[in-house]
């Protein structure tokens, strides 16, 4: 079927994101990953959607994008913090989790 | 079968009353609180009769019933309600009725003390707990039952909270019965694993043909029932028990608490009765204790000692009666012992109020002059329970001993006769030196026993004794003149409860011979007593002690104190010990440490995990998504 | 595989690639478009309509000039290109790369190869604006309100973070 390569794709494109997030050290990249990864997702929803002739799936795309934007203002907006702290900003200087 | 709002009605109503008083103890005026207490209680007690009036309308088999809530358990139906069936609608009646005059006299006796509210809010919850024990319609009712009556009497023994030998009574009484309880429990939980129901028809059906089991099951509830009603070997609680107010005495640990296990073994017939080995087992510590609390009784010098060993052997004479299968003569012998042991109790009770406290029955003496009234209503007590004809503990106790006879239990039968010639013998004793002569000591202000609490407010000096006082007095010392005639309507009124699973026929009175021969032994008591300890006898000489001196074998009651003390006592002191100092810190503090110590150095070998980087996190995240996708790429 | 979706994965798999690996983050964005127009192709080609046009609109559109407008923000104080000086994380690489390329293999190999039962074709209007509104404002009615929430949510969070008194 061709859906397959669809849903492959969306499992590459997944994985590209996620080694994004682990790799880069900028927050701004860092976000730009994250953004992948939620469009990986949303090809699967919508290729799932098709597969059914099932508009939910669509739906629930169209749904993601809305959170995806939200959290997209909130991340931009605490990497704007981020700077305004420190000279440089990378990922790695947030560690007060430390065990 | 009979559904009647009676019964929850007779259960609720003194737990409610117990419960308010609790609340307002402190801002009620002590005569509202005194007179409600009692007036829920004669409530109860006409509600009863009312209960009585609908049985008997029912005539026959039938009982009244109430359930409460079914429920199941593994497939097995259980439920809990209320039951009235003629054998305990004959205990709810003394119950609430005696109960009724000992609240009524209590409002006298307890008068100006400080925890007034409290003693009226237990004794009422005293009440609300016999009647459930009297009610239960299966094993978890008579728990339920015997566990609150329990509680009450704990906290009854121990009324004068400051006192450390109350203090130490109470606790005494309740890990007695507590062992007592374990044997119980043990018995319930056998027959419940065996027959698979906890209702008791299921269990009399099961144990018709089962013998063996039968005894298992009755010896270990006889454990409880022996605990409860205070007879050899548990029944060293009694005595100590004394140290709560005397109204608790009389009602407690003399009318009604105590024949808890007699009523316990009538109820649970049907199992003793198919095992001669547990019928026996009862008979004989029933004898043996009538005859042991007797000889106790002879050497006591507390007035309430006295009668307190003297409840543990008449409640002997009961378990004697039901181990021979006479089960409506240990009734009738609890109802005239409830008549007549609550008039001397509460009599005690007066005699102690206007002594201001003295207990000592060698400091008195003589009290004839200064109370009659007394004197009187003692005197029918004492006749009451040795047992001379008209007076009701006659009728009871011939029936008994009669019952033993014709069962062929020469020996114990012997027992009971010898404990009846005791019986005259301390009565008689007690009697004489209480009201008649001089004292042997001079009267002192304080008895031998400290009464604090007591004392406190007992300690004007002579007390006037109010009519509420006198009156459950009177009306009790008739009842023990007259209530020999329940002796016409005991058996045919509990015939359809024994009738059920017991074809003996047990109503049959004392040939001739045995009837002149107990009462002969109890003349001959009565004058050996007198010879002794009446006015013009040797009674200094037959005391030979003064007043503090160690009391000898009879006295500290064949020392079973002492036997406890070291093989029980100090045995456990001792596993403690052992337990304190090697198993519980070695043991169980070694491993509570070493699971602290493994989950620390687990912490701090896993730390590195927990590097605070997120991508570090990231990573760990995404390595564990791997390993979920492995598992269900490879072995779903 | 149609060669529109060879030509689309190609361009979101060259944009995915782009983002992740070039130096400048005003590159990265950039690469991002490029990625979310194969992907705007791939929603079209499978008739959601709707959703490609949404994508290119708000992701290509709105958010991405909201990065590039916060780059430009940042650009203007200090430089924002981080210290790419080799890796601190000891083994952070290799496992990453290790952890995404196993992911990607067994996640993708094995939705290559699985059988779904679908149906092969698609009713009538799916994917239209009409129908799509239609499941949207009527079906979803309640998660459609709830992200409107969502999305206040954030526009106040923003606001609290970033809108301080010297902002």
């Amino acid at each position: 079927m061709v859906e397959n390569g669809y849903l492959a794709l969306a499992a590459v494109l997944f994985a590209l994101g996620g080694v994004g997030v682990l790799l880069r050290r900028s927050p701004l990249i860092s976000l730009m990953c994250v953004e992948l990864m939620w469009n990986a997702a949303n090809l699967a929803f919508v290729t799932f959607a098709r597969m059914h002739g099932n508009m939910d799936g669509q739906v629930f795309a169209f749904l993601t994008i809305t959170v995806a934007a939200a959290e997209a203002a909130i991340g931009l907006a605490l990497i704007v913090l981020l700077f305004r702290r420190r000279e440089h900003v990378d990922v790695d200087d947030v560690h007060s989790l430390r065990g | 079968m009979y559904e009647s709002m009676l019964l929850p009605l007779i259960v609720a109503l003194p737990l409610a009353s117990a419960a308010v008083l609790a609340a307002f103890r402190n801002r009620w005026p002590h005569r509202v609180i005194g007179w409600a207490g009692t007036g829920v209680v004669f409530v109860t007690f006409l509600l009863s009769l009312a209960a009585f009036a609908q049985l008997r309308g029912l005539g026959g088999e039938g009982v009244l019933r109430w359930v409460f809530s079914r429920w199941e358990i593994g497939g097995r139906p259980y439920e809990w309600g209320l039951v009235l069936d003629p054998l305990s609608m004959w205990w709810l009646l003394v119950v609430t009725g005696v109960g009724f005059l000992i609240h009524l006299y209590s409002i006298g006796y307890m008068a100006g003390d400080e925890s007034y509210g409290r003693f009226f809010a237990c004794l009422n919850y005293f009440v609300f707990a016999m009647s459930l024990l009297v009610m239960a319609d299966n094993f978890l009712g008579l728990v339920m039952g015997w566990t609150n009556v329990g509680l009450a009497s704990y906290m009854l023994i121990g009324f004068y909270i400051r006192k450390p030998s109350a203090n130490a009574a109470q606790m005494k009484a309740y890990l007695t019965n507590m062992v007592g309880e374990v044997f119980m429990l043990a018995g319930i939980a056998v027959a419940v694993i065996r027959y698979g129901s906890i209702t008791f028809d299921a269990v009399f059906q099961g144990v018709q043909a089962d013998p063996g089991w039968a005894t298992a099951i009755g010896l270990l509830i006889l454990g409880g029932a022996a605990a409860k009603s205070a007879q050899l070997p548990l029944h060293i609680w009694l005595p100590d028990a004394m140290e709560g107010p005397t109204p608790v005495s009389a009602m407690l640990h003399a009318a009604t608490m105590v024949t808890a296990g007699v009523y316990a073994v009538a109820r649970l017939y049907p199992i003793y009765q198919a095992s001669e080995t547990a019928m026996t087992a009862v008979a004989t510590v029933g004898a043996l204790s009538a005859l042991a609390g007797a000889l106790a009784a002879t050497r006591q010098y507390d007035i309430k000692k006295v009668l307190a060993y003297s409840t543990m052997s008449q409640i002997g004479y009961m378990f004697l009666a039901n181990g021979v299968g006479a089960h409506g003569a240990a009734a009738f012998h609890f109802l005239t012992h409830a008549f007549f042991k609550a008039a001397l109790f509460l009599c005690a009770g007066i005699i102690i109020h206007e002594l201001g406290g003295q207990q000592d029955i060698r400091r008195m003496g003589g009290l004839r002059e200064k109370m009659p009234f007394a004197f009187w209503t003692f005197l029918v007590g004492v006749l009451a329970l040795i047992g001379l004809p008209p007076f009701a503990g006659f009728f009871s106790k011939d029936e008994i001993l009669a019952a033993a006879l014709n069962e062929g239990h020469y020996f114990l039968f012997a027992l009971g006769v010898v404990a009846a010639g005791l019986t005259a013998f301390y009565n008689t004793r007690l009697f004489s030196l209480v009201f008649l002569g001089d004292p042997l000591e001079a009267p002192a202000k304080s008895g031998k026993r400290k009464h604090r609490r007591e004392e406190e407010h007992h300690d004007h000096g002579h007390h006037e004794t109010p009519w509420v006082m006198k009156a459950p007095v009177a009306v009790l010392a008739a009842l023990s003149v007259v209530g020999g005639a329940f002796v016409l309507a005991v058996d045919p009124y509990l015939h359809p409860v024994f009738a059920r699973f017991d074809a003996r026929e047990v109503h049959v009175h004392a040939p001739v011979w045995a009837m002149a021969l107990i009462l002969g032994v109890a003349a001959l008591g009565i004058w050996a007593a007198w010879a002794l300890y009446g006015p013009r006898g040797s009674r200094r000489q037959a005391e030979q002690r003064s007043v503090g001196a160690p009391a000898g074998l009879l006295g500290r009651a064949f020392y079973f104190d002492e036997i406890y003390e070291l093989f029980v006592y100090q045995p456990v002191l001792a596993l403690a010990d052992l337990v304190g100092h090697y198993a519980d810190p070695r043991g169980v503090d070694g491993l509570v440490n070493g699971l602290a110590r493994m989950a620390y150095g687990l912490g701090g070998r896993l730390g590195w995990l927990h590097s605070g980087y997120v991508r570090r996190y990231g990573l760990t995240l995404v390595i564990g998504l791997v390993a979920v996708l492995i598992y269900f790429a490879f072995y779903v | 595989m149609t060669p529109v979706f060879l030509v689309a994965a190609a361009l979101a798999v060259a944009g995915a690639l782009g983002v992740i690996l070039s130096r400048q983050p005003v590159h990265s964005v950039l690469a991002l478009v490029l990625n979310f127009l194969g992907l705007a192709a791939l929603y079209i080609s499978m008739d959601a309509e709707f959703l490609g046009v949404v994508q290119l609109i708000i992701y290509a559109g709105a958010i991405m000039v909201l990065f590039l407008f916060v780059i430009g923000l940042l650009t203007a104080r200090k430089d924002p290109v981080e210290r790419e000086a080799g890796e601190p994380l000891p083994l952070q690489r290799p496992l990453s790369i290790a952890a995404a390329g196993t992911l990607a293999l067994l996640l993708g190999g094995s939705l290559l190869v699985a059988r779904f039962g679908g149906r092969p074709g698609v009713p009538t209007g799916f994917g239209t604006v009409k129908e799509f509104g239609r499941h949207l404002l009527v079906t979803h009615v309640l998660p459609f309100e709830l992200t409107a929430f969502v999305l206040m949510v954030a526009v106040v969070g923003v606001i609290v973070l970033v809108g301080r008194k010297q902002a």
